[in-house]
This record gives structure tokens, C-alpha cells and sequence, in this order.
């Protein structure tokens, strides 16, 4: 167990051919392909900001979607930190690298100014990894309710449930080979049982075919 | 209670469809007024606080769920000019005065309506709106409030209630919002309107508007631009105004860091509710309609 503050080296990190980099076979980390284009663009746009990191069998223990992402963008090298962990060491060391990012939460309002400085600089909502819908639904939550005030009306009335709508719309859709001969039945149809609209043809037709029609 | 006496009317050139700013705004009024137009006729009738805390509270619960629908296409001028017409209502502003990017894709402009609403071409039948037959229990939750509405419209405006209660009184029952003289309301979340006049409400009715304000943010006010002075309202929670919306009317730019949000409830008469047969008599006259057919008898 390292006991010093740091087991960085700055000496370790190097540029790696990609092709000599092996995945995680342990990894605990599912990366989907959302994840992965969200890597992706962000590589991308702003390249690699930090190593990933292998150990001496240059097996990857944090940053496989990097490196896969890497791969799928042609990238030939990357920055790798080489570690000194080994075996369960390093192995725990990638859930724990994984579950310390997923404990954190956004500070919304900090969120909101970060990313309206980042689309002031015409970076996209992509490259940050954020759809509009999510990034909406982030900030929608994050709104507070409105001030009401003391309550003031302990018995407010309960009132009748409005009856929902009549009405039902069902679309149908057809060739034009099928719509004509569909008109052609739904007249004659209508004709044989003395209706005068589709919309109870249609249903009376449905009806006896399901021999529902006592 | 302030009173104001707007001194006259200006040329309506760049009027229609402009989206206004602070700048444009002489007195932004968040107190209590009475403004009346250089005729005499009255124009406002803003009252703070109006509404009581609990049934606000049940109606936002209520009602908020309703402006779920993004796109405002059908929105005509009130979204904004013609070549502006995708931008005009995610255009937002900073604090600072500069442009804001972040809400054009975040803050979540949304519009729906509530109630009832007369026969379209599309759909040729009198019926209730969507959000109103999937959530009747949260439309019932919103009835108190909407009455109460109803009521301060009754003591604020007499005249314009009563052409309205009138028509209503000449409506199926089946398409009045119980208990008072609307038959829709439209909610809009975040939605800046442009520079328009209302149309499709009762020409004689009056605008009853309310909003809820959640959150820090500045501006949105609702501006009337075709008098002189141009007086805007700060339309906030448990606030009402009676406005005359056949007036040019439009929203001011909101000012505001994230997360904020604004919604606001627009209570009227749609003109041709009156010519709704009762549901099932809807249904019928849907059945036969011919296509492409005249929408009323």
C-alpha cells in the first residue's frame, strides 16, 4: 500500500502505440455506445486532456472507453500513465477510479454558467456530453417551486373530474391500390347494413368479423 | 392602488412580431394599478397578491405539467417575426446584458393548452384538449383556483365579465370550464411572447392572466408597446391581470442564471365555443362530416 502523499511520476506518462494497449478483460465498466460517442466528441474537441492508465502488462485500468473511443477515431498513439498497481490492486483501483466520478453530483447553477461559457464559445452541447433534453431535464429539475406563501385554505373544494373527451381518432394507413379497394368494401359495406358513415362501418365491420356482432 | 393614464397611441410600424427588451419599456409597474387607455377605456387592471397561497399552490401542481408541448409553430405572431420565427422564443439574455446561449437549447419553452377547444379542420369536433383527458384528476386540482379567477374578474371588470358570461350562458355546458367564463386556458413555460394582438378569444371578453415564478430572474414582463408611455407588467405568483389583449402585447427578454422558470396561464372564451354541439352530438356530427367539408353547420 503506497503510504506517500502522491506515487505520481510525471516521468511515467508517455505516448503509447494504440495497438500495443490492451482492454481490461475485468473491467467492470460497461461503456455504451452513447458513452462512446460522448468520448468521441469530446476527444474531438478537445483532444486527450489527461493520460489513460495501464499497468507493466500495458493492460488499460482506467480509461478503456478512451481508449476505444481513441481507436474508433484512427487515433495511432495516446498518452498513457504507466502504474506501479498490480493484479487486485489495480483491479480495485478501476472500480474505485469509476465509483468516485459516479458519487459526485452537479452544483446546477455552476453547470448552467460553465455551459453557457462553453456555448458562448461555440463549443457544442455534444462535446460536453449533454443532449438538450438532458441538459434540460437537469436544469427543469433543479428548479425550485414558486414562493406561495403561508397556506391560507386548509379546505379547498374538491371538484367533479371533468369527463375526458368523446371522441377517439384512429388512422389507417394504405397503398393506393389497398385505399381504393378499401373505399370499394367500406361502401358496399355501409350499403349491406344501412349505415351512413365510415366511421360506423368501419367499427360494425371490425365488430362482426370478431364475431362480437349478436 | 396606483392609477395611469397612457397619453396616446403610437404608429404600430415594427410592431407586430418584434420581441421586445428592456429598452423598450418607460415603467415597469409591480405594484398594484389600474391603467386606462388615452380614450378613458381601461387597458389593466393589475392586482398583487390577489390570489390566495393554497389554491395557487394546488393549481401549479396542477397545472404545470401542461406546457409540454415545444413546438409553437401555431403560435402566429406571439412567436415572433417571420424570419425569426425558430429563435423568437428561446432568445435570452444574461444578467449582464449578454446573449445567452445556454438557454436557447435548456431553459425548455413549452406551451399547452387546458380545457376545451372548438372544431379545426384537422379535427373537426368540439373536445377536450389533450392534457385535460390524460389528467382529469390534475385539471380538477386547478378548478378552485380558476374559480377564484373567475370571481376577481367578476368584481375587477363587471362589463367585460358579463358579455362574456353571457356567451357562455349560449354555450353547452359541456364545454365551460366550470364555475366560471372560460372555456381554455393556455400555459406557457418560458415562452416570450412577440408583439401581437390576441385573436381566437372573445372579442368582448378581457385577457385574465396569472403566472408562476419559480427561481431568480428578471425581465418577462408583459409590455403593451402601441401606447405612449409603454407600461409593462411584472406578472408574478399569486399576482392577477386583467388586460385587454386585443392590444398590442408582448413579453420583455428575461434576465437570469439557471435553473428559473416561468409559467404563465392565460384564462379566456374561445370565440366559436359557442357553436360546440354537446359531446355526443360532437361525435355525431364528426361521423358525417364530409370531407373537406364546412367545419360549422
Amino acid at each position: 500500500m503506497p503510504e506517500a502523499v502522491t506515487t505520481f511520476e510525471p516521468s511515467l506518462v508517455q505516448l503509447v502505440p494504440i495497438d500495443d494497449l490492451t482492454l481490461d478483460p475485468r473491467n467492470a465498466r460497461a461503456h455504451s455506445r452513447r458513452n462512446l460517442d460522448a468520448i468521441i466528441g469530446s476527444l474531438k474537441r478537445f483532444g486527450q486532456q489527461k493520460p489513460i492508465i495501464a499497468d507493466k502488462d500495458n493492460v488499460v485500468r482506467a480509461g478503456n472507453g478512451v481508449l476505444r473511443a481513441a481507436k474508433l477515431l484512427g487515433w495511432t498513439e495516446i498518452a498513457v500513465y504507466s502504474t506501479g498497481l498490480e493484479a487486485e490492486e489495480a483491479t480495485a483501483f478501476a472500480v474505485a477510479d469509476n465509483r468516485v466520478a459516479e458519487l459526485s453530483e452537479w452544483d446546477v447553477p455552476m453547470l448552467a454558467e460553465a455551459i453557457e461559457d462553453a456555448s458562448d464559445a461555440g463549443i457544442s452541447f455534444d462535446a460536453l456530453g449533454f443532449t438538450d433534453e438532458e441538459l434540460n431535464k437537469i436544469l427543469s429539475d433543479a428548479v425550485p417551486e414558486p414562493d406561495f406563501g403561508e397556506d391560507d385554505d386548509d379546505d379547498l373544494p374538491e371538484v367533479e373530474v371533468v369527463p375526458t373527451s368523446t371522441i377517439r381518432l384512429v388512422q389507417v394507413f394504405l397503398s393506393p391500390e389497398q385505399h381504393e379497394q378499401f373505399n370499394l368494401w367500406e361502401r358496399k359495406l355501409r350499403d349491406r347494413l344501412g349505415l351512413d358513415n365510415i366511421s360506423d362501418s368501419v367499427y360494425r365491420a371490425m365488430r362482426i368479423a370478431a364475431g362480437d356482432d349478436a | 392602488m396606483r392609477e395611469l393614464h397612457l397619453t396616446s397611441r403610437v404608429s404600430d410600424d415594427g410592431l407586430p412580431g418584434k420581441l421586445l427588451d428592456d429598452s423598450d419599456v418607460d415603467l415597469v409597474i409591480s405594484e398594484s394599478a389600474d391603467v386606462y387607455k388615452p380614450d378613458g377605456t381601461l387597458l389593466a387592471r393589475f392586482r398583487k397578491k390577489l390570489m390566495g397561497a393554497s389554491e395557487t399552490r394546488r393549481a401549479y401542481h396542477g397545472l404545470k405539467g401542461a406546457a409540454y408541448r415545444s413546438d409553437q409553430t401555431n403560435r402566429g405572431l406571439a412567436g415572433g417575426s417571420r424570419n425569426d420565427h425558430l429563435e423568437r422564443n428561446v432568445t435570452y439574455v444574461r444578467r449582464d446584458g449578454t446573449p445567452s446561449k445556454t438557454n436557447r437549447a435548456a431553459t425548455g419553452t413549452t406551451s399547452g393548452i387546458v380545457g376545451f377547444y372548438d372544431r379545426e379542420a384537422r379535427r373537426p369536433f368540439c373536445r377536450t384538449t389533450a392534457y385535460t383527458a390524460k389528467h382529469p384528476q390534475k385539471f380538477a386540482a386547478a378548478i378552485p383556483y380558476l374559480q377564484t379567477i373567475d370571481e376577481h374578474f367578476r368584481a375587477l371588470a363587471p362589463d367585460r365579465w358579463a358579455a362574456q358570461r353571457d356567451v357562455c350562458d349560449s354555450t353547452e355546458p359541456d364545454w365551460i370550464i366550470k364555475g366560471t367564463v372560460f372555456t381554455t386556458i393556455t400555459v406557457n413555460k418560458n415562452f416570450q411572447t412577440a408583439v401581437h394582438r390576441d385573436n381566437g378569444d372573445f372579442p368582448d371578453g378581457f385577457g385574465v392572466m396569472t403566472a408562476f415564478a419559480a427561481g431568480e430572474y428578471e425581465g418577462f414582463y408583459l409590455a403593451f408597446p402601441g401606447f405612449d408611455p409603454v407600461v409593462a407588467f411584472d406578472m408574478r405568483t399569486r399576482d392577477l391581470l386583467l388586460a385587454d389583449v386585443h392590444e398590442w402585447h408582448g413579453n420583455t427578454t428575461p434576465h437570469g442564471t439557471p435553473p428559473w422558470e416561468r409559467t404563465s396561464l392565460v384564462c379566456y372564451y374561445r370565440e366559436k365555443m359557442h357553436l360546440c354541439k354537446d359531446r355526443e352530438s360532437e361525435l355525431e356530427w364528426a361521423k358525417r362530416r364530409k370531407r373537406g367539408g364546412a367545419i360549422h353547420e
